[in-house]
């Protein structure tokens, strides 16, 4: 029991991972065909947007703030792709991805900076981005519009046997893995943990905080991708409902409100096991209401349990 | 002085907070392989010195050069790529990540690594082993002692081979054998030329180490003094500008009755229990190295830990225990140890923050009544002698001695029987340290009972009637008041019984 | 700031200098900039609509704002103390469905209601602020978690039933045409302002108020110093979860009916109140005075948008910018260099 809990605190996200697999298991027994080939493709495609903006709720938290506006960031991609750049002929994807990258990276950026640079609180300054997001969305597409053929297509299907949405999540998760190996996501830990400790060793916590949240943007720009292949349309009144569905996917995966521990693989495991209660729950026919009520309380079940048996025994830093 | 001078050098350096002029025409040439003390009361402007070498600030005026060149570091990064590294005066250590990448924190570029990771391990290991002994590299960093999260920080300074090392008050969270081992790493540094500059507060240090003293008071410097000049005497003249420096010994008063007991208290699992008393009127220290027990046992008296054995208040009507709730009524008062952390409201006034255990005292009607509040912080102003400019002002803007003593005013205010006082004169100056040292003297002549820890031995000789000794989780010795002296406290830290005591 | 490096200066030069820094310190102080860009909000409005000067249109105006400053109650008191309650809209929504489907459709006498309300919303409020105190996590997510789970059951206990609307007793608190004592306002008007000064009177004089601001200020000194920090924390969030239940019972009577997603628009837009008017997290500043006037600073700002023909969406836009820009001037955090 002793060794199963400190696997646990080793590794943050090992229980969201246990969650995933429980519900996948029992998935599989309701509907064994849950994981068939012919299925495989659409079920990641729906996956893909809540993972995706779980991962980029992450890089916000792990340097100890918190970005609310990249669900609205999302949607507000899916509506700028759709109800704008196709319109204008700017549908292609060698022309409209590295728009749609860099305005979502642009938006992270504007968030880092108003955090970073003005020191607004981040809570703050990311609601005020969501009321903008949420807003301009709204304006530039008030009701769905549909999106003719286009590029975005693919990440609904698949390339070959490769499901597409193996290609934005993967796309996100090769950047990140590649961070890795240089010292910035040691930077963006230590800054998230203590930002004193981290600019009184020499840290650049002030572009490191930037970057964070410029990441943060260009995830949600993917996650913008990933949500117009499944809807095909312009949805901006999914802002609220993907607004803090990314925050819950990360902090299920283990990563601390507090700053400096998690990852991705926590957001990834996280966003998995709260599509899989959906799904789980909708198979077996649960009225979606309830479908909800079980969500809140895997939720709240736990990051107490993330805080309490599962989190590492440190003794409180000084600093 | 040469037409181009080498070292670290500051002239007519001032530096302002607000309306606070925290150095004026601050003067410091730190010379290439040398030991440089920098000496100071609180409030003397040393850490600000620090903090404007260490590019944390900028100052207003005046000028600091590096082997000629001027200096202009806008922040601490900036100052380590010019060979500067500073060792902050807090632990600098983020406590999640290995004690690897703690040493090479800041090191990095925002993307590129310093070296590949074999070499980090590789120097790391070596200076961490010259500095503390051996410490495994992939802990993490928040499960090490205070003491050695002190010595990672410093290794993190020493890796960047610095031309310019600064160390602020780095040894007053060092046990005595890492302290020892850093002496000698800066001596073996000093000799190869890199400039040190060393800042603390315990004067045998200063004396055991120092090559020159700069001793700073009120923000400006006062004199630099060679090492053959030395004198301790000289030193705490020129610091405290206050020629009559003789250390008085209190002398203890008759103890009265027993108001305080712990009863089998257990600090660690396997550790030999512990039985205390403490009398009215009676004036008990608690010593020993960093982590061996005694931060706990005292949080243990004031029922703010749990564990093994009882603490009980003893009372006319009888024993009652302490707990974390009780302390108000039962008249235990605890002053914490990080005042920052654990004591200040910061961004509320200097009434505020004396009123707020003694809120129940001042109510009418169910309301505050605010002027019932002031009549009474004007009279523990009064009695401390507090500083400060108007009581609305907020508490950050007083200097740690005299935010220290509105603390102790705070607790004093509960009315207090037993009073707990963690370091509590840790961060403050010299001056205010007598003025405290006067006031616990009066409270326990009027019946007080008090345990102070300290971890400066001097103070416990002055003040104590009588001194615990800790080690490894348990009492190893108590030293009464005749068998007590320097000496003799701390032969105890290090496990050796002076013939006095048996 | 810096723990130990500073000596008393005799400089009071210095600070007449700088005038700018004096009026900063004295805005933040006092909400006298906040009142300002009330004035001026109604005064644009006057200008613009004069015919929006009638009482009806003033009323109108004013229980909008009670409706938002009395969802925001909670919150503030929650950002004080240095969280963030996202269970509003769950609260809400109770309140809702207790007016319109327990007290309006299963004619439960509405005093009961409002009680079931205050119970169960309380209730869940204080198990938030237990947990999170007990196990230390940040309410963020608890809350979050909470406030669907709540929103979960609702639903479910509603039954697919949104078409109920609540008893005439509570519509008469909210309604237009409502009058307090024989004044010509709906009572909604009067309970915010007699909250306000409650409000204010417990934050500035009672020794609770201070100890709760204590806490949002430093948690582990208060609970050194004695005050039991597990109390607050429960009661406060308690008091959110009530507040903003009350204030869902309150939205359903005003709108005579109520969906599924009533409590949505005023999480966002209360907290937009409650830091428009100057609160900030864990903050010695925080007050509802500066909230209620914050809700007053949206409304009018929303009444001129819409009134200017320009869409609800726009009015988010601007929204979102002056949240930047007033928290820019208030709620600057240190830099890390004067953490030190």
């Amino acid at each position: 029991m002793n060794r199963v809990l400190t696997l646990f605190q080793r590794w943050p996200f090992a229980f969201a991972l246990l969650l995933a697999l429980v519900l996948l298991v029992l998935n599989l027994a309701i509907s064994p065909s849950f994981l068939s080939p012919a299925r495989l493709p659409g079920t990641l495609a729906t996956l893909a947007p809540f993972v995706l903006v779980g991962f980029a709720s992450t890089p916000s938290l792990l340097a100890g703030g918190i970005d609310i506006s990249v669900g609205p960031l999302a949607t507000f991609i899916n509506c700028f792709f759709v109800a704008v750049l196709i319109p204008a002929g700017l549908g292609d994807w060698q022309l409209a991805a590295p728009i749609v990258l860099a305005v979502a990276a642009g938006v992270g950026a504007l968030n880092g900076i108003l955090i970073a640079v003005v020191r607004l609180h981040p809570v703050v300054a990311t609601t005020g981005m969501l009321f903008l997001l949420v807003g301009l969305s709204l304006t530039i597409a008030q009701n769905p519009v549909a999106a003719p053929d286009n590029w975005t297509e693919v990440f609904a299907g698949g390339v070959g046997f490769l499901p597409g949405a193996l290609i934005t999540i993967g796309a996100a998760g090769l950047l990140w893995f590649s961070l890795r190996r240089t010292a910035f996501v040691s930077n963006l830990l230590a800054t998230g943990e203590s930002d004193v400790s981290a600019y009184g060793s020499g840290v650049n916590v002030m572009a490191v905080r930037i970057l964070a949240y410029t990441l943060g943007g260009l995830f949600a720009g993917i996650a913008g991708i990933a949500l117009t292949a499944i809807v095909q349309s312009s949805q901006s009144s999914l802002a609220t409902t993907y607004a803090l569905l990314g925050l819950a996917a990360a902090v299920l995966g283990g990563t601390s409100l507090a700053g400096g521990r998690g990852g991705l693989l926590g957001a990834l495991f996280g966003a998995v096991s709260i599509y899989l209660l959906q799904q789980l729950l909708t198979a077996s026919g649960v009225a979606p209401s309830l479908i909800q009520f079980a969500y809140g309380a895997v939720l709240v079940v736990g990051v107490v349990l993330g805080a309490t048996l599962l989190a590492p025994r440190l003794k409180r830093s000084a600093s | 002085m040469n037409n181009q001078p080498t070292g670290l050098v500051l002239s007519g350096v001032s530096k302002r907070f607000g309306a606070t002029r925290a150095l004026i025409d601050g003067d410091l040439h730190l010379r290439p392989g040398e030991i440089h003390t920098l000496l100071g009361e609180n409030g003397s402007g040393k850490s600000t010195l620090v903090k404007i070498m260490g590019g944390v600030h900028r100052p207003d005026s005046g000028t600091v050069t590096l082997d000629g060149v001027p200096v202009a570091s806008r922040s601490p990064r900036a100052a380590m790529d010019l060979g500067i590294a500073t060792v902050f005066q807090e632990v600098l250590t983020a406590g999640s990540q290995s004690v690897l990448e703690n040493v090479w924190l800041g090191s990095h570029g925002i993307f590129r690594r310093a070296m590949p990771r074999a070499e980090q391990r590789t120097i790391a290991r070596e200076v961490l082993t010259r500095i503390a002994g051996d410490m495994p590299l992939d802990l993490p960093a928040g499960q090490l002692s205070l003491s050695e999260r002190q010595s990672l920080c410093i290794a993190r300074a020493l890796v960047r081979k610095p031309k310019v090392l600064i160390l602020d008050e780095s040894t007053a969270s060092l046990d005595v054998g890492s302290r020892d081992r850093l002496f000698v790493e800066m001596r073996r540094l000093a000799a190869e030329g890199t400039a040190i500059l060393f800042i603390s507060h315990r004067m045998d240090e200063v004396a055991e180490i120092s090559d020159r003293v700069t001793v700073l008071r009120s923000g400006r410097t006062v004199s630099a003094v060679e090492r053959a000049e030395l004198s301790i005497d000289r030193l705490i003249t020129d610091m405290t500008g206050n020629p009559d420096h003789d250390a008085t010994r209190r002398q203890p008063h008759e103890p009265g009755e027993k108001i305080l007991q712990g009863t089998a208290l257990g600090l660690a699992a396997g550790s030999a229990p512990i039985d205390f008393e403490l009398r009215s009127g009676e004036i008990v220290g608690l010593a020993g190295l960093e982590g061996h027990g005694q931060d706990l046992f005292i949080k243990r008296l004031a029922g703010l830990a749990p564990g093994p054995g009882r603490v009980e208040r003893v009372l006319a009507r009888g024993p009652e225990e302490v707990s974390e709730r009780n302390g108000n009524t039962l008249g235990v008062a605890y002053l914490p140890r990080e005042r920052r952390g654990e004591s200040l409201f910061e961004s509320m006034s200097i009434r505020e923050n004396f009123a707020l255990p003694t809120l129940h005292m001042h109510r009418r009607a169910g309301l505050l009544d605010s002027a019932s509040i002031a009549k009474r912080f004007e009279a523990f102003a009064h009695l401390l002698s507090l500083r400060f400019g108007t009581a609305h002002d907020a508490i950050s803007t007083l200097s740690g001695g005299n935010q220290q003593k509105v603390l102790l005013a705070r607790w004093l205010a509960t009315d207090p029987q037993v009073l707990l006082l963690n370091d509590p004169t840790r961060g403050v100056d010299i001056g205010t340290k007598r003025e405290i040292y006067a006031i616990l003297d009066r409270l326990s002549a009027t019946g007080m009972g008090i345990v102070v820890l300290s971890s400066e031995v001097d103070e416990l000789v002055d003040l104590a009637d009588r001194v615990l000794v800790f080690r490894d989780q348990a009492v190893f010795a108590e030293i009464a008041h005749s068998g007590l002296s320097t000496e003799s406290v701390v032969a105890a830290y290090f496990g050796q019984k002076s013939e006095v005591l048996s | 700031m810096t723990s130990e490096t500073l000596s008393p200066a005799p400089a009071p030069a210095v600070r007449i200098s700088r005038p700018w820094a004096r009026f900063r310190a004295w805005a933040l102080e006092v909400p006298l900039l906040q009142v300002l860009v009330v004035l001026a909000l109604a005064a644009w409005l006057v200008t613009a609509i004069p015919a929006i000067a009638n009482p009806r249109s003033v009323t109108s105006i004013l229980v909008i704002t009670s409706l938002l400053a009395l969802a925001a109650m909670g919150q503030t008191l929650v950002v004080i103390l240095g969280g963030l309650d996202l269970a509003a809209p769950g609260y809400i929504l109770f309140g809702a469905f207790m007016a319109a489907n327990v007290a309006g459709k299963l004619a439960v006498p509405p005093a009961v209601a409002v009680l079931g309300t205050v119970l169960v919303c309380g209730g869940i409020g204080a198990l938030i602020g237990w947990i999170c105190h007990r196990f230390s996590v940040q309410p963020l997510v608890v809350t979050l978690g909470t406030g669907a789970a709540l929103t979960g059951a609702t639903l479910f206990l509603a039954d697919g039933d949104y078409s109920s609307a609540p008893p005439q007793a509570l519509r008469s608190l909210a309604s237009l045409r409502g009058t307090t004592f024989g004044m010509p306002f709906p009572p909604i008007i009067m309970i915010v302002l007699l909250c306000g000064v409650g409000m204010w009177i417990f934050l500035n004089r009672t020794a609770a108020g201070r100890r709760f601001h204590a806490t949002g200020v430093n948690f582990r000194a208060a609970r050194l110093t004695r005050i039991r920090t597990s109390v607050v924390w429960t009661l406060v969030f308690a008091a959110s979860g009530a507040l903003a239940g009350i204030a869902g019972i309150f939205i359903a009577a005003y709108g005579s009916g109520w969906s599924q997603t009533i409590g949505e628009p005023y999480l966002f837009s209360g907290l937009a109140a409650v830091l428009v008017g100057g609160t900030i997290f864990g903050s010695i500043r925080g007050s509802y005075t500066r909230t209620l006037l914050g809700a007053l600073t949206l409304t009018l700002l929303s009444t001129i948008i819409v009134s200017n023909g320009l869409s609800e969406a726009q009015s988010r836009i601007i929204f979102g910018i002056i949240i930047l820009a007033v928290v820019s001037l208030y709620g600057r955090e240190r830099h890390v260099r004067d953490r030190f």
